[in-house]
C-alpha cells in the first residue's frame, strides 16, 4: 500500500494533521502549536499548496496582517485516504 | 527528521491534534456574556410595553452578533465538528445543563423577590458557575476527545 509522499514527510504530516481538525487556522497558531519556525512552516505550507492540498489566505484583522491556512477538498480527501491506509497497514498481521 | 512508520504516524497525528486542541481556549467572557444577554432578554420579555420588549430583543440580537464577531476576530483557529467525540459532546451538554439547573435552582429559592430580581440572580448564578468552570470543562472535553482522529 502506498502512502502519499507529499503528506508522509514529518512536518507536512503535522501540518496536515492539525489542519484536518480545523476549518482554518492562523499561520502563527500552526507555527506555535507545531513548535517550528516561520520559514519551515512557510516552506512546507507552500509545498502543500503546490500539491493542491492547502489553501493559503492572507487577510487583515484590524490593521494587523494575518495569514490563514486551510485544507482544500482534495487535501482533505488525500488526508482521509492517507489515514485509512495507515490504519489498514497497522491492522495487517505480520507475515 | 526521518519518516514515521505507520503506527508512529498515526500516533503523531493524534498527538498533534490533541496538542493543538489544548492550546486554544474559549474566552472566559464568552459564556457569561451569552448568559447575561439571555438573562436580559428574559427580564425584558416581562416589560408591559411591548415596543420596549421588542427593542430589547433587537439589542440582545445585536449583542449576540457582537459577541460572536469578537470571538471569531480573536480566535486563531476554527475547529471542525469532527474534533468532538460523543463523550466530549456529553460533557459539554452536561456542563451547559448544570448552568441551566443552577439558574433554575436560584430562581426557585429566591421566590420572595420580585420577578426581575429573581431572574437577574438566577442569571448571575449561572454566569458565575459557568465562568468559573469553563477551564475544568475544557480539560474534561480534551480528555474525552482522546483516541479520536479528525480525518
Amino acid at each position: 500500500m502506498n502512502l502519499d509522499p507529499v503528506i508522509h514527510a514529518p512536518v507536512r504530516l503535522q501540518i496536515m494533521s492539525l489542519l484536518a481538525a480545523t476549518v482554518e487556522a492562523e499561520f502563527a497558531f500552526v507555527r506555535d502549536s507545531l513548535e517550528i519556525s516561520d520559514s519551515v512552516l512557510s516552506k512546507h505550507a507552500s509545498a502543500l499548496e503546490a500539491a493542491g492540498y492547502v489553501e493559503i489566505r492572507k487577510g487583515h484583522v484590524g490593521k494587523r496582517p494575518r495569514t490563514w491556512l486551510k485544507l482544500t477538498d482534495p487535501g482533505r480527501k488525500a488526508f482521509k485516504s492517507y489515514v485509512e491506509t495507515l490504519q489498514q497497514i497497522v491492522r495487517q498481521p505480520l507475515t | 527528521m526521518t519518516e514515521y512508520d505507520p503506527a508512529e504516524a498515526l500516533a503523531e497525528i493524534e498527538r498533534t491534534q490533541q496538542k493543538a486542541y489544548g492550546e486554544q481556549y474559549l474566552p472566559l467572557w464568552y459564556v457569561p456574556g451569552c448568559v447575561a444577554l439571555v438573562t436580559f432578554l428574559r427580564i425584558s420579555m416581562d416589560f408591559e410595553n411591548s415596543l420596549l420588549s421588542a427593542l430589547c430583543a433587537l439589542a440582545v440580537a445585536a449583542g449576540f452578533g457582537a459577541l460572536v464577531a469578537l470571538m471569531l476576530q480573536r480566535s486563531r483557529v476554527r475547529w471542525t465538528l469532527r474534533t468532538w467525540s460523543p463523550p466530549a459532546l456529553l460533557v459539554f451538554a452536561a456542563w451547559a445543563l448544570l448552568g441551566a439547573a443552577a439558574a433554575y435552582g436560584v430562581h426557585t429559592l429566591a421566590d420572595g423577590l420580585d420577578e426581575p430580581w429573581r431572574k437577574a440572580l438566577a442569571g448571575g448564578a449561572a454566569m458565575l458557575l459557568l465562568g468559573a468552570t469553563t477551564r475544568p470543562m475544557e480539560h474534561l472535553v480534551l480528555r474525552y476527545s482522546k483516541g479520536r482522529l479528525a480525518k
